[in-house]
């Protein structure tokens, strides 16, 4: 059976079909609850702020634009529903603005995951979870979602240097760390 | 973050030009310290490319569609109640309308005050409408309210019945 596009899909809700936007629903649940974990680490939390924004997507589903790709704009309507949660719990959010160099507990922590882990991808996985939230979601929206860097730029709110910035100091981070335990070879 | 760093990311994103590339090979093939951090960052890249989304909850399809339909189903109620807010105030005026009427043919004391203060508010109301309207009688007022009652009072039943059918057809 041919797979129905995102806009097929958005089009046949608009007639009326309210049951196609499970479809969607399937579609993007599992990516957009990995972003949300990754912002709010809590699993309760993530999956109330995903049901927020997939009501969110549905009441504004006549504006979306069909220049668009739906992704990004889901994925947008996903990142601001958390940022505002993240604002209305009044949880500290220190880690949105600081640098990748100013990680002192990344090195503590990573003794911890380095002795916890069988090899060097669930080493580098876990470490993943462990950077700040703007640089693991950047991670998580490259290497797992596809998305380009102006895509990522868009959904985010960020400038593309800013982001290429983020993505490479990330990726550079996890490198020095490699290389501290030799898994260069294993990860090749 | 350094011009190396900045270049070996580049490279891994396949964003260096060919000169730059060229030229970049050569450092690489001198220099054992920047070919260790490449095979680093390459290991860290195909490492990345690996990771896989969690899994949402069990169930959270129904949920959602469950917090959609209850969503609009608060829409419509609250959208019945401007439909019910609309008719009860065409209902006042009616009323209104009815008792000037009854009002006219009364001669008694209260009926002449009512009356003439319902001239004063029908004088002004006349000043603002157009004249063919203002020249329309009492008995014409009269009917067009009921009438206006009546479909509005059809429109709602008619409402109530299709949100009910729909209620119904969500429990298949």
């Amino acid at each position: 059976m041919e797979k129905l596009s995102d806009l097929n899909i958005i089009h046949s809700v608009l007639r009326g079909n309210d049951a196609d936007f499970s479809l969607l629903i399937d579609r993007y649940k599992d990516k957009a609850y990995s972003l949300l974990l990754r912002m709010l680490k809590n699993e309760m939390d993530a999956e109330e702020v995903l049901q927020d924004s997939f009501l969110k997507a549905y009441n504004a589903l006549e504006k979306f634009k069909e220049q668009a790709k739906f992704s990004t704009w889901f994925y947008k309507i996903v990142y601001n529903t958390a940022l505002s949660f993240i604002a209305s719990k009044r949880k500290r959010q220190d880690d949105e603005t600081s640098s990748i160099d100013d990680f002192h507990y990344l090195k503590s922590e990573e003794i911890e995951i380095y002795a916890e882990t069988e090899d060097a991808n669930h080493y580098i996985h876990k470490l993943v979870n462990k950077l700040p939230v703007k640089n693991g979601i950047i991670l998580i929206l490259f290497y797992i979602d596809g998305l380009s860097l102006s895509e990522i730029s868009e959904i985010m709110n960020l400038s593309l240097v800013n982001t290429k910035v983020t993505l490479h100091r990330s990726r550079n981070a996890l490198r020095d760390l490699i290389l501290k335990h030799n898994y260069q070879e294993e990860l090749l | 973050m350094n011009e190396l760093d900045k270049k070996l990311n580049e490279l891994i994103d396949n964003q260096l030009g060919k000169d730059e590339l060229d030229q970049f090979n050569k450092v690489i093939e001198t220099d054992e310290e920047v070919l260790k951090k490449l095979r680093a960052l390459r290991g860290v890249d195909n490492s990345l490319k690996k990771m896989e989304h969690s899994k949402a909850p069990a169930g959270i399809n129904e949920k959602i569609m469950n917090v959609i339909s209850s969503s609009k189903n608060v829409i419509s109620s609250s959208s019945n109640k401007v439909f019910y807010s609309i008719i009860s105030i065409f209902g006042l005026l009616s009323i209104l309308i009815v008792s000037f009427s009854i009002g006219k043919t009364n001669s008694n004391e209260i009926s002449e005050k009512f009356h003439e203060y319902s001239d004063s508010v029908l004088g002004s109301i006349k000043s603002i409408i157009p004249n063919f309207i203002s020249e329309i009688s009492g008995g014409i007022l009269i009917a067009f309210g009921i009438l206006t009652i009546v479909i509005l009072s059809f429109i709602s039943v008619f409402e109530a019945h299709k949100s009910f059918r729909k209620e119904l057809d969500s429990f298949h």
